[in-house]
């Protein structure tokens, strides 16, 4: 069977379902190196608490001088969680027990295809939720793992924020959350669920990042502008596992977030003895709207997040922005097949 | 006849600056005492224990202050209150207790003295030495620390950066460090008076 047959029939395999996709092609993860990372607790840290001077003192460094996150703290991730996670700092409902942090490992590789990556994080203890009823928030999902890949066009504040550009004071359970006549009044972005999503930076006309009232879910540029963002980089790539059922969904967020419409990604996961290994494969060019089309030789502005133990939202863990250079350099230097 | 006035009597005529020379002593010895009083006087009002004699000071940032390195840290070096908040140099002190002679009135008055009297004068008062230590590129913080005597190896990467960009924009202590030894006020500012204190 020469290697287009192989390929082409591996293709129609996974079309049809019969195998999944990461066990097709995948490389053989013990020769890729591995990068370990930690996710860690973020409170209610959003994007406008970071760039507040007397919230953040990094604000200045971040606001004039251009730094990343990862610049002051790749390596402190732990301690941070512990803040937040106790409520000595930026976080009003604090969860007893909820671990400050998650070490993950990561590998990457690609070949002319597709991108490959590998996850893996200790499993942890269940704790309570005290102000949601069952204690937990996802009954479903014990897990949920996404990633989120910055276009190579984006803004340079979304470059070096990663996740930390679409998380704003005015999503759901963050302290300046609208109540239903402010959502109610609010055209362009579905509210039906009673909260905002995620949202990009480059979707607003302003950023509100000090005052009581911060966020800019209300301040929606004129649809034509929107539609455009999705084709010059003002949007984050969306790709998230669920544990329940190992269901992957590709989506994105600009003006909202929405978990449709991408090319889609296959992701593989389950908890193995005392860890979580979860396996991705994603095709590397996309022209899926809200996808980013991946190409070798570049370096991406990526994040990760676990929602660990049933949490929803904001209650996640999360890493700093992380760069992924496929055959460039990089925190995770994804090794070519 | 000149040669026949007693010594003494001569020396009793003999005048210095216009003071006769016993009145030149006098002067002399009591410049002395006083001299040396004003300075134990000043150096007693340079001590911790008498900054906290009065219970504005005790209860309030006092009580702050000991959960803070600057008072306990592995090596045992101690700022206490004078180190941070009067200047080390006699001309500078001397301003500095001059204007610090106003509390004495307010204590009379109890400007401050309940909890919630401090508390409401807080951010104003925090804002006046604020004001003093940008006024004096934070002096009394670099009788201690300097940039070029840090390690940057030594710190986390947080802070290693940050006093990267501190030298290059050519910043001083007090622009970052606020309130590190007491109750954090600084957030209570409003934006617009925070502005006065941006680097
Ligand atoms: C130049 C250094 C610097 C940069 C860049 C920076 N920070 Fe910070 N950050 C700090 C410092 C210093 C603190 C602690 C002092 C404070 O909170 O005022 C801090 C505190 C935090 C905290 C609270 C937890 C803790 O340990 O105190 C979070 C969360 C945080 N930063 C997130 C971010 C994010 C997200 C970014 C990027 C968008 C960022 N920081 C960029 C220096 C920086």
């Amino acid at each position: 069977m020469s290697q287009r047959n192989a390929f082409t029939l591996g293709v129609a395999a996974i079309a049809l379902g019969l195998i999944p996709a990461a066990a097709f092609a995948a490389p053989d993860w013990s020769k890729v190196p591995e990068v370990e990372t930690v996710l860690f607790y973020p409170g209610q840290t959003a994007l406008e608490w970071v760039m507040n001077g007397p919230d953040h003192g990094g604000a200045r460094s971040f606001v004039k001088k251009g730094d990343r996150c990862a610049d002051c703290h790749a390596g402190e991730q732990a301690d941070m969680g512990g803040r937040m996670v106790t409520g000595k700092k930026a976080e009003k409902q604090v969860i007893p027990g909820k671990r400050a942090a998650i070490p993950l490992k990561v590998k990457a590789a690609f070949d002319a295809t597709n991108l490959y990556m590998r996850f893996e994080f200790p499993a942890g203890s269940h704790a309570d939720v005290p102000f949601v009823q069952g204690g937990k928030m996802d009954a479903d999902n014990e897990i949920k793992f996404a990633m989120m890949i910055s276009p190579e066009k984006a803004n340079d504040l979304q470059q070096r924020a990663g996740c930390w550009s679409t998380c704003h004071d005015d999503n759901r359970d963050m302290p300046s959350a609208p109540d239903k006549a402010k959502l109610a009044a609010v055209k362009g972005i579905d509210t039906s669920a009673g909260y905002v999503t995620k949202y990009s930076v480059d979707s607003r006309t302003a950023l509100v990042t000090s005052g009581d009232v911060r966020g800019s879910f209300d301040k929606l540029k004129p649809a034509a502008e929107l539609d455009a963002l999705l084709k010059n980089g003002g949007f984050m790539d969306l790709l998230r596992w669920k544990s329940k059922g190992n269901v992957s969904e590709d989506g994105h967020i600009a003006a909202e977030r929405v978990m449709t419409g991408g090319q889609g990604v296959q992701f593989d996961g389950k908890k193995d003895g005392n860890k979580w290994v979860v396996t991705m494969t994603r095709k590397l060019a996309s022209t899926a709207p809200g996808d980013v089309s991946l190409e070798a030789g570049k370096a991406y502005t990526v994040g990760f997040a676990v929602h660990d133990d049933h949490a929803n939202g904001r209650f996640h863990h999360v890493s700093v922005d992380m760069h992924l250079g496929l055959g460039a350099d990089g925190e995770i230097k994804a090794v070519k097949q | 006849m000149p040669e026949k006035q007693s010594f003494f009597r001569r020396l009793s005529k003999t005048k210095i600056l216009g003071a006769s020379l016993v009145g030149a002593a006098v002067l002399f010895v009591g410049g002395i005492v006083f001299w040396g009083a004003f300075n134990t006087a000043m150096e007693a009002t340079n001590e911790m224990s008498f900054c906290i004699s009065c219970h504005e000071m005790e209860n309030n940032v006092y009580q702050e202050y000991t959960k803070t390195i600057h008072y306990s840290n592995r090596s045992g070096v101690r700022a206490t209150c004078p180190d941070c908040h009067v200047p080390k140099d006699w001309v500078h002190k001397v301003v500095r207790k001059i204007k610090a002679s106003g509390e004495l009135y307010h204590k009379v008055m109890g400007s401050v003295d309940t909890p919630e009297k401090f508390d409401a004068k807080r951010l104003e008062l925090a804002k006046r030495e604020w004001r003093r230590m940008r006024a004096s590129d934070s002096r009394e913080c670099r009788n201690c620390h300097a940039f070029d005597g840090m390690n940057p190896e030594a710190q986390k990467p947080r802070a290693r950066k940050q006093h990267e960009n501190a030298v290059e924009d050519g910043m001083t202590c007090i622009d970052c460090h606020k309130g590190i030894a007491h109750k954090p006020v600084e957030d209570r500012m409003t934006e617009e008076e925070a502005k006065e204190f941006e680097p």
